[in-house]
């Protein structure tokens, strides 16, 4: 009955890694340079180079691999659905096999497996992000990384805030989900079988209760906050200050390399 | 019915970085219509344990034994049925409630067995009135419009419209006030008596344990630390007060005051009315 915490999206695993000690706004800005990468690989070298750069990545953040891929099931069905589609539609190349009124051509299956490496990498680089940095980091980099843009009215430290506050209370949820789930259940509750309007039905004993409760916390969360001075970013300074470590001089030399070698690949 | 644990374990989110060991082999024997109670520390393994009774939980190892129900990991059948048969209250029971009246409500559990209307509606009556609410004056209200000891009864209604054998309750009186307290403790242990039933209560305190059980089980780390009687478990208070945890406040004046006394007043003493008659009795000897 433990299915809600088996999600690993978006948990921190707490660590002492290369991966971890790095600061998160060059991790943020490193991963949005690292994603525009795998887009602009087109052919078996940019593919590798980038494959290639991901698994060390993994590698050095001690975040097994197994683990890792548990958290890629919500989106198999999206792989196995874009595979379909590359594999039915698109046209080109030689003929690899032919089935009643299925064609396969050479091309279809290159995009078929282009894209799911595409897919699979930008999932487990950006829960490679979020599995190695705290929400708390995670969300000070955001802020720091948008301060430019407060001169323009731009609300960078009320948007982290939620954000800090939305992350934190995820696992909350979840955790007051599989209560009422299983209050429920004992009364006699079932949420698994039946069709889907039954299914569907069958969520309002679960989401009534939730949704009563994440208001009373909500209210609850408000009146400490204010009750402590809270008042938004003015005046409001910072336990921990970020700083750029060596191992962020180290990031950024990779990815100047990763570019040069990019550079020399697609002329 | 009886419960029977044989070499339970229960490990969370096996397989992962948070895998976390919840229970040691336990092994417990909870006879046909006892009053059982559950003492131990906040993580010591209790709500895990009772989670085990009705399946929510399966055994990482070992089984429970229920009835006719035999609970392993394997177990996927039947479960339904056992939770007709378990009813189990959760802390905060209050939180679970969903529908617009509090008869709507209550009868959520029952309409959930396909039972006949008319089978329903008497079981919501009569769950009302185990729980000492009026049907007439509550069944149209909203849940949401009560106060909090009247939602938790109609919480605990809730449960016990399956009319269940066994009754587990995760601290039923966490967050009330001392006469709501009473009140709901004072129903149950009548109810259990009069309904026969086999009830289980896991409770932070130890006045309710040695009021109203049979038998107390001591849970620390998630192992069986101590079991027996009250009398049995606080005569040993020391290895109790070792863990952390208090002796009932009667035991602990008869204990003080048996230092001036001979002979001792005995500890199986737990409830005020017969300290009270003890100490009457001693007084008109004395005086003789």
């Amino acid at each position: 009955m433990n299915f809600l915490s088996n999600i690993p999206i978006g948990q921190y695993v707490p660590g002492t890694s290369f991966v971890h000690r790095l600061d998160p706004r060059s991790k943020l800005l490193f991963i949005l340079y690292f994603i525009i990468l795998v887009f602009m690989a087109d052919e078996k070298w940019t593919y590798g180079i980038v494959v290639l750069f991901s698994l060390l990545a993994i590698f050095t953040s001690r975040i097994s691999l197994a683990y890792l891929l548990n958290g890629l099931k919500p989106i198999w069905w999206v792989v196995v659905f874009t595979v379909i589609i590359h594999l039915t539609t698109t046209q080109g190349g030689d003929v690899v096999f032919t089935w009643k009124w299925l064609t396969v051509y050479r091309e279809g299956l290159n995009m078929a497996i282009l894209t799911t490496i595409r897919l699979v990498l930008l999932v487990i680089i950006a829960s490679l992000l979020t599995l190695t940095t705290s929400p708390l980091d995670l969300t000070d980099g955001i802020e720091k990384l948008f301060q430019p843009f407060t001169r323009f009215g731009f609300p960078a430290h009320e948007l982290a805030m939620m954000m800090s506050i939305a992350l934190r209370f995820i696992p909350t949820l979840l955790e007051e989900t599989e209560k009422i789930m299983k209050a429920q259940i004992s009364r006699g509750a079932d949420f698994e079988t039946g069709n889907i309007v039954k299914k569907v039905k069958s969520m309002i004993p679960l989401l009534i209760p939730l949704f009563i409760s994440a208001f009373r916390r909500a209210e609850e969360l408000a009146l400490a906050m204010e009750s402590r001075g809270y008042r938004g970013a003015e005046g409001r300074t910072k336990l921990r200050e970020l700083s750029w470590s060596r191992a962020d001089g180290i990031l950024l030399i990779l990815a100047i390399l990763l570019a040069v070698i990019f550079i020399f690949l697609k002329r | 019915m009886e419960l029977i644990v044989k070499d339970l374990t229960h490990t969370y989110a096996i397989g992962t970085p948070f895998a976390r060991q919840a229970l040691s082999p336990i092994n417990l024997r909870i006879p046909s219509g006892s009053f059982t109670a559950i003492i131990g520390h906040t993580g010591s393994g209790k709500s895990t344990l009772i989670q085990h009774f009705n399946g929510l939980l399966k055994p990482t190892t070992g089984e429970v034994v229920v009835g006719d129900y035999r609970i392993t990991k394997k177990t996927k059948k039947n479960l339904r049925e056992l939770r007709k048969l378990v009813g189990l209250v959760f802390q905060y029971p209050e939180y679970q409630l969903f529908e617009e009246t509090v008869e709507k409500d209550i009868s959520f559990g029952p309409s959930n067995y396909d039972f006949p209307p008319e089978l329903i509606s008497s079981r919501v009556r009569e769950a009302m009135s185990l729980v000492g609410l009026d049907y007439e004056t509550y069944r149209d209200k909203s849940p949401f419009s009560l106060s909090g000891g009247q939602m938790r009864r109609v919480a605990l209604a809730g449960v016990l419209a399956l009319s269940p054998k066994v009754l587990v309750l995760d601290e039923p009186t966490a967050g009330l006030d001392p006469h709501g307290k009473k009140e709901i403790l004072e129903r149950i242990y009548q109810l259990h008596r009069q309904e026969h039933w086999t009830t289980i209560l896991v409770t932070h305190n130890m006045e309710d344990a040695a009021r109203y059980a049979d038998q107390i089980i001591v849970m620390k780390d998630g192992q069986v630390f101590q079991q027996g009687t009250p009398m049995e478990v606080f005569s040993e208070g020391q290895s109790l007060q070792q863990i952390g945890l208090d002796l009932p406040e009667i035991t602990q004046f008869i204990i003080e005051l048996n230092k001036k006394l001979d002979p001792p007043i005995p500890t199986n003493i737990f409830s005020l009315e017969l300290l009270e008659q003890e100490l009457v009795k001693r007084w008109k000897g004395g005086k003789k």
